[in-house]
């Protein structure tokens, strides 16, 4: 640890992937590990309890960066967060119940906890209760709706001509609606519904679908209102086909970021770790790109995009009121969600770098024979064994996403074809690890080879 | 080519307690706790975008959009289905974004006053919430309408592509 003039801090800090973890908490002078508690256990509760000053929405805020890093053990994160339901206010609770349905464990909806606040809605139908979710134009609905009490509700509709919002009511004192109404929706067609209690999400959206004849409808539920959706998302995405690279990056924010912020993404596209085009996007709600060229036969192509929100209030400093910090875009290599946190109230560069998504992909050479217009049909065999081979061998750089990747390019490909490439698949079905056994045993079975029938089956369900 | 990946890896690995790796289940759940109809929307968004330059490129053909994703091996009709979903969710997401603007634009007008003058930013209007709730309500409306038209084992398809493909992570 060393001092520079600024809080004592550690030579990690800013490394998202370092070994310390940043307590965003608060202060706890007090805090003292419960006997006999392990160590990772302490470690976690003191993460996740609260310090002095600390306001609901850090406490979620901290709730969902923890437990999004993934620096703890799942047990120890699981008992902290099931502690949190029971003993904190209703938006804690609620934000450490969604961590824990994340992590595949129960929340435990203790009466008066805010683990029941998490606005729900469900659906029956009364004309035909006994067909849910079957679905007829006209059918009486009763929808029920959970959550905070003594909120206004509303109910977001869409259908193909008409969009609209209205308010339905206000919860009771258990936070409770119920409304019976008959559902319509032409057929062919879909109506969607959103609930509101106030201004969060209730979940899931509704959809009401009739067949073509007026048949054969359904009623859909899709699950939204995640904490995650509240804020925005970066993504990017890149393909390859036979000569072609296609990409598509995309940063988007909620109607509620984009009042206080601007979208900015750059993308670079490298061929070979060489940058070959770049771009800006800048918008509102969304700035996304889609982008082709020319892909050289074996040249490795990457994309990363780095996605900003630009503040909006400020000349010499810059207001941050979602507390947005660098890196607050949380997620997997290629994707992200944003998470408003451990960001300053106010930021010295209007630029607040949210996150880089990467994604990379290989260019396969379209036809092997190409390049050698007069080979004979064995040379030919050897050829096809030689560039599968390569194509298809696991070395160190290469993950199961990849060799998965490369098996279904091969397997789709009329240009990969005949005994060469059972051959292949039937060698990565028995030696490769589980993920990728399975997707040699499906290409095998795609290419209707009976191993593939016969071994793809236990495979698979393995 | 995931030279990236491994040094992530390595820098990882080196420096968090072993303990620390029985949570990568978890990071990985995480990982892909990407809504689903953000994915669509996304997926969409980028059948709209390759259309559009592939409708303004001269000699470009009616499928030329789909080059991005033909390994897949989409027959022409689905590809027809997923082009106007896309176009659809492209333009009622315009309209909600257009009026969320405006929102802004005279949310932006009253608070820079109270910026002006050192007071705390107003709170959001309730319209922006609402217009989010459409906006969502638009989008899980193309997701049920594309899987309704492609019918079950198709829909399961296309997740699975977009698993694989789109969302990898």
């Amino acid at each position: 640890m060393t001092r520079d003039g600024r809080p004592l801090h550690t030579i990690e800090d800013g490394y998202e992937n370092g070994s310390v973890v940043n307590v965003l908490t608060g202060k706890h002078l007090n805090w003292k590990r419960e006997a006999g508690t392990s160590i990772n256990q302490a470690v976690t509760d003191l993460s996740l309890a609260r310090g002095t000053g600390v306001t609901d929405e850090q406490m979620v805020a901290a709730v969902e960066k923890q437990g999004l890093l993934g620096r703890f053990e799942k047990q120890p994160m699981v008992n902290t967060l099931q502690r949190l339901t029971k003993e904190e206010t209703p938006l804690v609770a609620d934000a450490a119940c969604h961590e824990l349905q994340l992590l595949g464990s129960p929340c435990q909806d203790a009466p008066g906890t805010g683990a029941q606040t998490r606005a729900s809605v469900t659906v029956r139908n009364l004309t035909h209760p006994s067909l849910f979710p079957q679905f007829k134009s006209g059918d009486r609905i009763e929808t029920f709706i959970n959550g905070a009490p003594r909120q206004e509700v509303f109910v977001s509709t869409v259908t193909a001509n008409k969009m609209g919002t209205r308010r339905v009511g206000v919860t009771d004192s258990g936070g409770r609606l119920a409304l019976t109404e008959a559902k319509y929706a032409a057929p062919g067609e879909i109506s969607t519904e959103v609930w509101s209690l106030g201004n969060s999400e209730a979940s899931p959206a509704v959809s009401f679908s009739t067949g073509t004849s007026g048949s054969g409808g359904a009623i859909v539920t899709k699950p939204v209102g995640n904490t995650r959706d509240k804020y925005g998302m970066g993504l990017s995405a890149i393909w390859e086909a036979p000569g072609r690279v296609s990409t598509y990056s995309a940063t988007e924010f909620t109607h509620l970021t984009a009042l206080q912020y601007d979208i900015e993404s750059a993308s670079t596209l490298n061929q070979d770790g060489k940058p070959i085009k770049q771009q800006k996007t800048k918008g509102f709600a969304s700035a996304s790109e889609v982008s082709e060229g020319p892909a050289v036969d074996m040249n490795d192509y990457r994309l990363n995009t780095d996605h900003y929100a630009i503040a909006f209030w400020g000349s010499r400093d810059f207001d941050n009121p979602l507390n947005f910090a660098d890196r607050a875009c949380f997620g997997g290599r290629s994707t992200c969600q944003l998470v408003p946190v451990g960001g300053p109230p106010r930021v010295p560069h209007a630029e607040i770098h949210l996150a880089s998504t990467t994604v990379d992909q290989s260019s396969m050479p379209w036809d092997p024979f190409a390049m050698f217009p007069d080979l004979s049909q064995s040379d030919k065999a050897d050829v096809m064994n030689s560039v599968l081979d390569t194509v298809l061998l696991r070395t160190k750089d290469r993950d199961d996403e990849y060799m998965i990747k490369m098996i279904r390019y091969v397997s789709h490909q009329s240009s990969f074809s005949g005994e060469a490439v059972v051959r292949k698949m039937q060698e990565l079905a028995e030696h490769e690890t589980p993920p990728v056994r399975a997707a040699a045993c499906v290409a095998l079975k795609d290419l209707q080879h009976p191993y593939g029938k016969s071994v793809g089956d236990g495979a698979q369900k393995k | 080519m995931t030279d990236g990946k491994l040094l992530c890896c390595i820098l990882l690995f080196s420096s968090v307690p072993a303990t620390s790796q029985k949570v990568a289940e978890a990071d990985r759940l995480k990982g892909t706790a990407i809504p689903k109809y953000l994915v669509y929307r996304h997926f969409l968004a980028m059948v709209d975008g390759f259309n559009g330059k592939a409708m303004a490129s001269p000699g470009g053909g009616q499928y030329q959009f789909a080059t991005a994703f033909n390994l897949a091996g989409w027959a022409n009709p689905e590809l027809d289905l997923m082009r106007n979903e896309a176009k659809s969710l492209t333009n009622e997401l315009h309209q909600i974004d257009n009026k969320a603007q405006a929102a802004r634009e005279n949310y932006r007008k009253t608070a820079r006053a109270q910026v002006l003058h050192d007071k705390p930013l107003p709170p959001p209007p309730p319209e922006i919430y609402r217009l989010q709730s459409l906006r969502n309500a638009v989008m899980v409306r193309h997701v049920v309408s594309l899987q309704s038209k492609l019918g079950p084992a198709k829909a399961t398809r296309l997740e699975n592509y977009l698993a694989y493909a789109f969302t990898p992570n």
